[in-house]
């Protein structure tokens, strides 16, 4: 009888110590760090821009030094900007890691601006954003037995592509009066700020036209610049035809395209009679 | 619940050990189930306020009325003769407190953790799940104790109900062998013992009477019986009236 029950005892302690390192080897890892999930920061997020699609690359590691291997691991991820439109979602199915291997890959997506810009959401093209990213890390850990979920969210700033623009008319020279006082040639400087990830696209397209007080259109001209941080640019206009002019042009209406973006606006004439 | 218990089966416990085993139960369950698991959740509470269970927000509640339960089952099980029902029933209950306490203490299994942008959460309710059963198994060992004790205890039972019945039954007289009157056969013929008289001439002498045997207690009776032909005669005849035999000496008054 006694033995019986000693028997019992220690097959019971046997199955409970087994169970306490089966506990203990699952959860170990986790707060000791031989698990570890490194997700993007934001200064590790890239972006380019090409034909109207923004591309984007976030870099992300896992690595199981623990003592069984990940199964079903799975990355989802969605961004959104800060009007909470959604720009993108995905679902990335990694698979297995076994014990003690790093897995190490990015977050690749693209998102549509020039679709959205002309859809009227422009928001991301002439000011900042914050751009919120969201991502969902998920697997199974000791046979299954241990589900991990890790979401980590942070939010990156978008730099909007064009920045600032306009004539600027401390570098244009234009007729003072009419009949003008100063000399030909008459001509408009425009700037344009833009993103450093435009740079190196082709020049923006710039056409300036000088809308006469009651006649309308009087003349216009056109002129490039690059692309990415602060240029300018000079359209020159066609001085004996414009002294032919009676009427009195009162603004200056621009139109741009812009690395795909096309736009246009009318602004008054500064100093046309200072 | 009765974890350090001796092997019941072996050596029995008297009352003044019960008593002292339930007080060392009690004390022991009292830290292990309550004291130190409070200063164990202040610690990590105050340590790691991000960490969140289902339970946690009254989880010193949840552990002090569950650690109580199971201190006091504990010590109504120990105080309990091994092998008798109280002590089972008191065992097992002290088990399924010392689950739910488990299962609470351990949130469930799922365990949520917010610092900065990183929110994380462990489903570890199937190792849970087997923990559980682990220490279910502990029920065996009880039911197994309760069983070995409950033999035990029958044996011993039994045993005394057979001395006391032996102790209160009177000795009954064993009946004597009544035989019929029949004709002259050799299997009626007297059965009484003779002597053969002493003679000097082939040198025979009779051995002597053996010693007196303890006779058991008998009824005395108003009458005997002769032992050839079963007929009554009064306990002066010295010869039966019927048949005309002898009656033994021992009968005669």
């Amino acid at each position: 009888m006694a033995a019986r029950i000693r028997l019992l005892q220690m097959a019971i302690a046997a199955v409970n110590i087994a169970i306490v390192a089966l506990a203990f080897t699952s959860i170990w890892p986790f707060p000791h760090g031989d698990f570890k999930v490194n997700l993007p920061s934001p200064n590790e997020v890239t972006w380019t821009y090409s034909d109207g699609m923004v591309h984007v690359t976030a870099p992300y590691s896992i690595d199981n030094g623990g003592y069984y291997d990940v199964h079903d691991l799975t990355i989802d991820y969605i961004v959104f900007n800060s009007s909470r439109y959604l720009l993108a979602n995905q679902t990335i199915p990694i698979g297995d890691i076994p014990a003690g291997q790093i897995t190490s890959s990015e977050i690749d997506f693209q998102f549509d601006l020039l679709r959205l810009f002309n859809d009227g959401a422009m928001g991301m093209v002439f000011t900042d954003d914050l751009l919120t990213f969201v991502v969902d890390v998920s697997c199974g850990y000791t046979m299954d037995l241990v589900k991990f979920e890790a979401t980590y969210q942070v939010s990156v700033p978008w730099d909007a592509l064009i920045r600032s623009y306009g004539p600027d008319w401390s570098r244009s020279h234009l007729p003072d009066s009419i009949p003008p006082t100063n000399l030909p040639p008459y001509s408009v400087a425009y700037w344009l700020n833009t993103s450093d990830i435009l740079a190196g696209l082709p020049p923006a397209q710039v056409t300036l036209t000088l809308i006469g007080n009651t006649t309308g259109v009087l003349m216009s001209g056109s002129t490039t610049i690059l692309l990415g941080g602060d240029n300018y640019g000079i359209v020159t206009f066609d001085s004996s035809a414009l002294l032919q002019y009676t009427d009195v042009p009162y603004a200056l209406r621009y139109d741009l395209q812009v690395a795909g973006f096309i736009w246009t606006g009318t602004v008054p004439i500064q100093g046309w009679f200072p | 619940m009765d974890w350090h218990s001796p092997d019941p089966g072996v050596v029995p416990v008297t009352p003044r050990s019960r008593l002292s085993d339930a007080t060392w139960t009690a004390f022991t369950d009292t830290l292990r189930f309550i004291v130190v698991p409070l200063v164990l959740i202040d610690l990590v509470t105050k340590s790691y306020p991000e960490l969140t269970t289902a339970f946690m927000p009254d989880i010193k509640l949840y552990i002090i009325f569950f650690g109580g339960m199971i201190t006091a089952a504990s010590t109504l099980e120990v105080s309990n003769e091994p092998g008798t029902w109280k002590r089972l029933l008191f065992g097992l209950t002290a088990l399924g407190f010392v689950c739910m306490w488990l299962f609470i203490a351990l949130g469930g299994g799922i365990a949520e953790f917010t610092y900065g942008p990183y929110f994380v959460r462990f489903d570890m309710s199937k190792i849970v799940y087997i923990m559980l059963f682990g220490v279910s198994l502990k029920g065996l060992l009880v039911y197994s104790t309760f069983s070995t004790h409950k033999h035990y205890l029958d044996d011993q039972e039994h045993r005394r109900k057979e001395e006391r019945a032996a102790e209160r039954a009177p000795a009954r007289p064993r009946p004597l062998p009544r035989s019929k009157p029949s004709g002259p056969a050799f299997s009626t013929m007297s059965k009484m013992a003779f002597e053969v008289s002493h003679d000097d001439s082939v040198g025979y002498a009779p051995p002597p009477p053996p010693p007196p045997e303890p006779k058991p207690f008998q009824r005395v009776l108003a009458f005997k019986e002769c032992p050839i032909c079963g007929a009554k005669a009064s306990p002066k005849e010295m010869t039966c009236k019927h048949c005309g035999a002898w009656f033994p000496k021992d009968t005669i008054r």
